[in-house]
């Protein structure tokens, strides 16, 4: 069950066994069913979550009800609204499972007790947290510097699996076009394949 | 909209587990009942499923896997011990909320014996007290009996918080 997150966890910081022994105490296990939501917009988002198994989308509604993705997390991504898990204000989007999940959550208080307890967990957080926001400003400067084929070209070149996991719709909200306008890109590039 | 809470149901007898069920709200909750050969009040749990996000498993660990909070309504410490070492892996840091099984032993003794089995569990052990409307919650953790006074007060109940074997909140509805 906490392979994938040993093995993520390894890549950026060394951990004792045992210090790993610890760190397992304090995430709760949960599994989601395709379709459930952790959170719903305006609750306060109480876990920060890893993906061990499965596919989840945050999303937020406007006012005329269209969503718009923020964030797909795979396997081994972690996933919440850091705003609302610091803060314990709530949270301004929602989180659903777009397949069978099976997850790992931490509340504040592990996560705070985990990061005392064994400090190299700062730096692996600092460092997941610096990715993130130089992933975001790359996104929010993509939005635009980059056309839209651009940014499909970008999205399923970083992460192949996305066009078999997530449907169309939700994929061209995430790249905030419409689906007519995704499918006339598709059709470009596959014209242009020998 | 509220995301509804999980709650897995691992019985017996199954008394106070089915009042307690019976009075919570179905917009708030769902909840997974564990199948059990012999068990007696199945031709609740099968109504309930009617009007209620109810479903049936067979697996004690999936139930719990799947929760949010474990209900534990057994009659006898060795079901409880058992209980807990099935699902010990994945009910880490999860609310595991037992009801007293009306036996000689003290709730401190019982809530004892649980956390031996589900040490990374945060328990609480629920009694009747002193009338049928009202439950006393012992365990170690306060955010836990918080939580888990929440879930009988929504229910309906009156409930007693006994943390570290003082009484510091006495809760009258």
């Amino acid at each position: 069950m906490y392979e994938l997150l040993l093995k993520k966890i390894r890549e950026i910081i060394s951990i004792s066994d045992e210090e790993f022994g610890f760190c397992k105490t304090l995430f709760q296990p949960k599994k989601l069913r395709k379709r459930q939501f952790l959170i719903h917009e305006g609750e306060v988002c109480k876990y920060t979550i890893f993906v061990e198994n499965g596919l989840l989308r945050s999303f937020s509604v406007d006012d005329k009800g269209t969503e718009h993705i923020l964030q797909f997390a795979f396997e081994g991504w972690w996933m919440g609204d850091i705003y609302s898990f610091i803060t314990e204000e709530p949270s301004t989007f929602n989180i659903e499972a777009l397949e069978n999940c099976e997850l790992l959550l931490i509340t504040k208080p592990s996560w705070e007790l985990l990061l005392q307890k064994i400090p190299a967990f700062e730096r692996y957080f600092r460092i997941l947290i610096q990715n993130n926001l130089i992933a975001t400003q790359r996104r929010l400067i993509g939005n635009f510097t980059k056309t839209a084929e651009e940014r499909y070209l970008e999205l399923i070149g970083n992460f192949p699996g996305c066009l078999q996991r997530v449907p169309q719709h939700m994929i061209a909200s995430y790249l905030g076009i419409t689906p007519e306008t995704l499918s006339r890109i598709r059709g470009v590039i596959s014209s242009r394949k020998p | 909209m509220t995301t509804k809470k999980t709650i897995a149901v691992l019985s017996d007898t199954g008394e106070n587990a089915r009042d307690l069920i019976d009075r919570l709200s179905k917009e708030l909750y769902r909840f997974l009942v564990v199948k059990k050969e012999g068990e007696k009040h199945w031709e609740f749990w099968v109504k309930k499923g009617s009007s209620f996000d109810i479903e049936y498993l067979d697996c004690m660990k999936d139930s719990c896997w799947e929760a949010d909070v474990v209900i534990m309504d057994f009659d006898s410490i060795e079901n409880l011990k058992c209980a807990g070492s099935k699902i010990k892996e994945v009910a880490t840091q999860k609310l595991v909320v037992s009801f007293n099984m009306n036996s000689e032993r003290r709730e401190n003794e019982i809530e004892e014996i649980l956390s031996a089995a589900l040490p990374d569990s945060k328990i609480v052990i629920a009694s009747r007290f002193n009338s049928l409307e009202e439950f006393r919650l012992t365990g170690s953790y306060s955010d836990a009996i918080k939580v888990a006074s929440e879930l009988f007060e929504n229910a309906g109940y009156r409930t007693r918080w006994i943390f570290n074997e003082e009484i510091f909140s006495i809760n009258n509805k």
